[in-house]
């Protein structure tokens, strides 16, 4: 699929017809603005910027303010085959928000206002560009809490979690993004302005929630959102424990979920990854580490720790107390701060391929990508997310930058990682997405699906002006 | 009477039974005519008078995805209509042929194909029935947890494909959330496969699209659904509450509180007298059936018929004096009843708080008799239907959801819209965080069939008014079919163009199951 | 200028913008480049060749209040305000300072203070002339923007000073009026220097230093000696000084105040001088009602958009954060807003003149 060919992008009227909308400040073409806009948090982009280099930047940027105003965006691009990438803080880890093909980058951060919350019905209505961390923020206000905690908590937007089918760190106990989400609106390409309806439960069709949920701005601009929140808790009690082996651990954390225990954490390290975490908090770790976090009633964490302990007792784990646990949880964002001084000071980079599959496949998945891939890079393993019926793998990889062949070399060793995950029958992604990263992959694997999402495309966005050349390449010229 | 032969072509006919062989294809008119009509009440009030609906050209019975897919592909070819049936006991005209066609019964399709223990998951073909897949599990273990009422005479492609939730959904979950992975075949003849796994960020999630289409973008063919360990122990409790807006609110306490009943329901007040709060373990729905007040259809009966009048007396018996005995129990409050199940220790929790917080809002204690009172005969109301429809009354079912704040609006507003029209009493049920369903049954009785059909849309009709004027679901779990189709523009809105290109895409031929849904 | 900071400017490039969510120029603008991140991302393309500095460049290193709330974010503890300040000094040094900038440096030169009035004169009107003693040990330092803007303050310190007997502290002079930090804070490291080196002559006989303004103490405390300027090292904000005085009872609480009051902690005075318990304190002594507190409050207190040149530089952005900050004082019942810094008072006023805003001070003074 090929876009069709555009008018010139940084034409006059185009501006001129979104400065009518959104008023002169609300529009840049600056090239400070369109370098920043030219990447996320995808690590193969640090590479390039490392060298100086933002390859794909946008024409210009604009910062709507209502639904009316996206809309309006919409079909003024729509009619001049403007490419538009919906952009809600950039944190992604694939790619999915650089502009490939030119264009303008629709940045919703100026879209943020908190509608209403309805403590009642623990229902809160706001616009999608908020940051999740100021939305849990005015949320815990009101006792209330989102449940949503994913790394990048303080650089990642509502709209974003939607577009990207995220899933936080505390997703055992609290859900994912799906399960908080209530109803959307949604504007289309041509700028029509679409709604699911607000009710907890329908059988009223499809729900179209799930076509907008995961599309990663490429079927439509999810502006606002009704989302459901739960009670704050009123206690949280935590625990480390260490297995000898990592499939002893995942059958620990299998059985805890079977009982119908809920965690709001249950994560579990292999040895290198514990090791490289605990020693951060100065505690040295030579096996696989389990941290479990329960919170809720005072009553029930109590019981629920109680028997999980029992269980993990009985398959030979060594009870490693609250301290560590308390400590891991109170610094558990700080792994991601650890880019930065790797990159500048030692030229390794850091990334994460996870993937997710059924705990009858877990070890199995686990072992056949560790090996995979420790042929290329240096592994740390992790099951963060555990489910009563499987769970997610998590591999940190650390691998060389600074030499000539940096991007040719990330690419290989992503290729030999999704092909790992693919043929040990995990899926390609638990919740970072796709993005320009794993597309092709999800191609082979999942030819029909991503046919009918090529097809929704071109019904829905005739004249592929959102997130052009993701789901199909761009060809030279076209854009 | 007389059966109007079929309208598939020939060649279409011949081609169909190449592919599964011809003891699995019939064109008698005896299976057209069973096939013709599922459970909705129009259908049964047609059947009464002896009249049938839309029949279906032949009955086909594939043995495997790839028949399914063939069968897809020439019905596409040849423009022949082409319906998927479980087991007919949709209550909206779901598997009704509006326009002829082929009945695709799955029911051959029927294998438990995997038990994964260790992930809790299941693979079974779409045609299984539930109770039988549910026995199935148990013997192992296991249970699947979804109990629609239709558990005996529903099957799991019918679930998925009516989006359904069952009575224990509060713990287990509702169809939805049930699902791992699945087969369809798209009306282009191609299959779609889902990855099987617990969570995944792959793009638009195909099984949530198809999972409530009713047929009309894909055909389900096999699915990898969780199970759970089957509970230890199980728990009854009940409460009285002065009301619904008191009742309500302890289930919203409860919900918000992160219990996880197995089944919490609210009875109104007219309901709990006739389910009755007492202590007798036997079983009240008789005494229900038997109770029903004609004083709501007053003047309304005084019109028809003297010939109706009887066969309505008949039915409703010369228990006329009930109706001042029901005044007077009006106002015995509102019984709800609860069960937990699961691990000992944990059900204990869980009781014990739901117990507390029931009694800080006002609840009377009335022991575990009138739960397991309903837990014993959760599935013997659907028996009574036919007694109404035998007498020439029509009863049927409205269920709506919406978020606390509306769910007492809602209930009264869509009985004060009805209540000249049926008799109708409610419950609450299927809680979740920010809401629930309300569960409307309602009877009405007309001189004839056509006047009872519309009878029965006008009460839809008002009760779909005041439902989206607040801004309710219109079903909470029955689906859509055609009864409800003419609804489904105004509860989408613009959305719908969206189901359309959704269609067009998956169906480019529009022969999946044409005429519902509202497309 | 800017290669020692090459660390943290790399380190800032590879970062996944942890920070961003506090900072905020990046909440009220929504703009990826005015994120610490995005600037600092900017700095490393000049660094790298790939991108020229430049007018906008320069411009994109006025956009930042200096709060610090960045580094509160920052596993690395990285201040991004010291890398914007010697961004913008190399933006004066190529003459590509914002033109609000250019145009307020010329005007403080010719008056040696933003306010371009006689603010001498204006405060020998308020005090007593036996107050200003050039000999003093002991010196109050109002500073411009107290002068020009809370003469009312001024006041009100020496009333509870009066009242507290502590008649041992003289008013400065005010001859060179300002401490120079809106000189420092936009680039302009020569005139603040000159204007330091005036102030070391005017203060040189002090021996304690007490200003009402958090800026000024950070200022003449830090920036001054960093200038070359060293004055004595006992300089306090007013809280610090009066606090353990009115622990002890100093005060004479005539009437107690009675309104609801929401306390916000200035950057400078919270995380700049690690003062948060001083104010409170004060407030608490004299207070009906429990002072209310920001849900971002001490180490995490939110700016009022007032500094880092902002004002200036960027005035529609500085009124922006100031709304931003007072939602919460709007929420609930009807209060009053204090604080213990007279530019967080103007960025408050400005951008919203239905809340009641006051200094600490002022609270005190209503109870003598």
């Amino acid at each position: 699929m090929t876009r069709k060919a555009t008018r010139k992008t940084t034409n006059v009227e185009l501006l001129n017809q979104l400065r009518d909308v959104l008023g002169g400040r609300r529009v840049s073409r600056g090239e400070t603005d369109r370098l920043n806009y030219g990447r996320d948090l995808w690590p193969r982009s640090l590479l390039e910027v490392r060298q100086g280099q933002v390859p794909h930047q946008p024409d210009m940027i604009v910062w709507p303010e209502t639904t009316e105003e996206v809309s309006r965006v919409l079909r003024i691009c729509n009619e001049m085959r403007v490419p538009v990438v919906p952009f809600g803080a950039g944190s992604g880890l694939c790619g999915a928000a650089q502009p490939l093909c030119g264009g303008v980058v629709l940045d919703t951060k100026r879209m943020a206002r908190i509608e209403r919350i309805v403590p009642e019905t623990q229902m809160i209505v706001c616009q999608t560009g908020i940051i999740g961390a100021h939305l849990e923020n005015e949320l815990n206000r009101h006792g209330l809490t989102m449940g949503h905690f994913p790394g990048s908590f303080g650089t990642s937007t509502l709209g974003g979690y939607l577009a990207t089918r995220s899933a936080g760190m505390a997703a055992t106990g609290y859900g994912k993004i799906e399960d908080m989400l209530i109803s959307m609106q949604v504007v289309l390409a041509d700028g029509s302005v679409n709604r699911t309806r607000t009710a907890p439960r329908r059988a009223t069709g499809p729900d179209f929630n799930h076509l907008f949920l995961g599309s990663e701005g490429s079927l439509g601009v999810i502006t606002s959102a009704s989302m459901r929140a739960h009670m704050l808790p009123e206690a949280r009690a935590y625990r480390a424990l260490s297995f000898k082996k990592m499939d002893v651990g995942l059958a620990a954390v299998r059985q805890m979920l079977r009982l119908g225990l809920r965690p709001a954490i249950a994560r579990l390290s292999d040895e290198a990854d514990a090791s490289t975490t605990l020693h951060a908090l100065g505690v040295e770790a030579k096996d696989c580490v389990l941290l479990l976090v329960f919170e809720g009633r005072v009553a029930r964490v109590d019981l629920e720790m109680k028997k999980a302990l029992a269980i993990a007792r009985e398959l030979g784990g060594r009870d490693f107390g609250e301290a560590t646990a308390q400590r891991w949880y109170g610094r558990r964002n700080s792994e991601q701060y650890r880019q930065s001084p790797l990159m500048t000071e030692e030229k390794l980079l850091l990334d994460t391929v996870e993937v997710s599959t059924v705990w009858s496949n877990a070890a199995h998945l686990y072992t056949a990508m560790r090996k995979a891939l420790s042929k290329k890079v240096s592994v740390l393993g992790v099951m963060p997310h555990a489910y009563p019926e499987g769970c997610s793998l998590a591999f940190t990889i650390i691998s060389r930058a600074g030499s000539a062949d940096d991007l040719a070399a990330y690419d290989a060793v992503w290729r030999l990682a999704l092909d790992a995950a693919a043929q040990a029958g995990g899926a390609l992604s638990h919740a970072h997405g796709i993005g320009r990263l794993k597309f092709d992959r999800l191609a082979r694997q999942s030819p029909v699906a991503v046919e009918l999402l090529r097809g929704m495309k071109r019904r829905l966005d005739p004249n592929d002006i959102l997130n052009p050349g993701k789901l199909a390449p761009c060809t030279e010229g076209a854009c | 009477m007389h059966i109007a032969p079929g309208q598939a072509s020939e060649k279409f006919l011949r081609a169909v039974t190449k592919v599964v062989g011809s003891d699995h294809l019939s064109l008698a008119d005896l299976d057209r005519l069973s096939y013709s009509r599922d459970l909705n009440p129009v259908s049964n009030l047609a059947t009464n008078e002896g009249r049938f609906g839309p029949m279906p050209d032949a009955v086909v019975w594939p043995a495997d995805t790839q028949q399914v897919a063939q069968i897809v592909k020439l019905a596409a070819e040849h423009r022949t209509p082409l319906i998927p049936f479980g087991a007919g006991s949709g209550v909206c005209g779901g598997t009704v042929p509006l326009r002829g066609g082929i009945i695709l019964d799955l029911k051959r399709m029927n294998n438990i194909i995997k038990l994964d223990e260790d992930s809790l998951a299941v693979t079974a073909g779409a045609g299984i029935i539930g109770q039988h897949l549910e026995m199935e599990l148990n013997r192992k273990g296991y249970t699947m947890g979804h109990f629609p009422s239709s558990v005996y005479s529903s099957t799991l492609g019918g679930y998925l494909a009516a989006r359904s939730a069952g009575q224990l959904s509060a713990k287990y979950g509702k169809i939805e959330d049930m699902i791992l992975g699945l087969e369809a075949v798209l009306g282009t003849g191609e299959i779609l496969r889902t990855t099987a796994t617990p969570r995944a960020s792959l793009g638009p999630d195909w099984n949530q699209v198809l999972i409530g289409s009713e047929g009309t973008l894909a055909i389900i063919t096999e699915a990898t659904c969780r199970i759970r360990p089957y509970p230890a122990e199980r728990r009854f409790t009940s409460f009285v509450f002065p009301g619904p807006s008191e009742g309500t609110e302890a289930i919203r306490q409860i919900m918000r509180h992160e219990l996880r009943p197995a089944a919490i329901r609210l009875y109104d007040e007219l309901d709990t007298v006739l389910v009755g709060t007492s202590s007798k373990n036997e079983e009240s729905s008789e005494s229900f059936w038997n109770a029903i007040p004609i004083s709501q259809f007053g003047n309304f009966v005084k019109s028809v018929a003297p010939g109706l009048i009887r066969r309505t007396e008949r039915f409703f018996g010369k228990r006329a004096d009930l109706i001042n005995l029901l005044e007077k129990f009006a106002t015995k409050g509102c019984l709800l009843v609860m069960t937990f199940e699961g691990e000992s220790d944990l059900v204990a929790d869980e009781e014990a708080l739901a117990v507390e917080l029931c009694e800080k809002l006002g609840g009377v204690n009335h022991g575990p008799e009138a739960a397991l009172r309903w837990w014993n005969n959760r599935y013997h109301v659907s028996y009574k239907q036919s007694k109404v429809f035998y007498h020439g009354a029509i009863v049927d079912t409205i269920e709506m959801a919406t978020t606390w704040d509306k769910l007492v609006p809602l209930y009264e507003e869509v009985r004060q819209a009805v209540r000249d029209m049926a008799f109708i009493m409610a419950h609450f049920s299927h809680a979740y965080l920010d809401g629930a369903s309300v569960y409307f049954t309602f009877v009405t009785a007309a001189p004839n069939v056509e006047k009872a059909e519309q009878a029965h849309r006008a009460v839809w009709d008002a009760a779909a008014t005041a439902c989206q004027r607040i801004g309710a679901a219109i079903s909470h779990h029955h689906g859509i079919g055609y009864t409800k189709a003419r609804f489904m523009s105004e509860e989408h809105g613009p959305m719908m163009r969206v189901y359309e290109a959704l269609k067009r895409e998956m169906d480019p031929a529009g022969i999946l199951n044409p005429g519902k849904m509202g497309l | 200028m800017l290669k020692k900071f090459h660390k943290e400017i790399e380190y800032c490039t590879y970062c996944p913008k942890l920070c961003r969510f506090a900072c905020p120029v990046a909440n009220a603008s929504g703009n990826e480049t005015q994120t610490p991140w995005g600037r600092m991302t900017l700095l490393h393309l000049v660094g790298e060749g790939a991108l020229n500095w430049n007018r906008e460049v320069s411009l994109s290193t006025y956009r930042c209040t200096t709060c610090m709330l960045c580094r509160e974010y920052c596993d690395h503890e990285i201040e991004v305000p010291p890398v914007m300040l010697a961004a913008r000094e190399k933006a004066v040094a190529e003459r590509m300072q914002p033109q609000e900038s250019a145009e307020f440096e010329r005007f403080f030169s010719e008056r040696h203070n933003p306010m371009g009035d006689d603010l001498a004169a204006r405060l020998r009107t308020l005090l007593p002339s036996s107050l200003f003693n050039p000999d003093a040990q002991v010196v109050y330092f109002p500073g411009c923007v107290m002068i020009y803007n809370y003469p009312q303050t001024i006041k009100n310190t020496f009333r509870v000073l009066e009242a507290m007997d502590i008649n041992y502290v003289a008013c400065y002079d005010a001859e060179v009026p300002c401490c120079g930090v809106p000189l420092h804070d936009q680039g302009y490291q020569e005139a603040f220097t000159k204007n330091a080196q005036e102030l070391g002559r005017k203060l040189s006989k002090a021996k304690v230093i007490i200003t009402g303004c958090p800026s000024c103490t950070y200022t003449l405390k830090v920036q001054l000696p960093q200038a070359g300027v060293q004055l004595t090292d006992r300089i306090y904000h007013l809280t610090e000084f009066l606090a353990p005085l009115v622990a002890e009872g100093k005060l004479p609480i005539r009437r107690p105040y009675a309104k609801r009051l929401i306390y916000h902690d200035p950057c400078y005075l919270g995380r700049y001088l690690h003062v948060f318990d001083q104010p409170r304190q004060l407030l608490n002594e004299v207070c009906r009602e429990p002072i209310e507190e920001f849900s971002w409050h001490r180490q995490k207190s939110y700016c009022c958009g007032g500094g880092g040149g902002i004002p200036v530089t960027n005035p529609v952005m500085a009124r922006d954060i100031a709304q931003k900050r007072l939602t919460e004082v709007h929420e609930g019942d009807k209060k009053s807003l204090v604080t213990a810094c007279p530019s967080c008072m103007r960025a408050f006023e400005k951008a919203d003149d239905s809340v009641e805003v006051l200094d600490v001070v002022d609270v005190l003074a209503r109870c003598i």
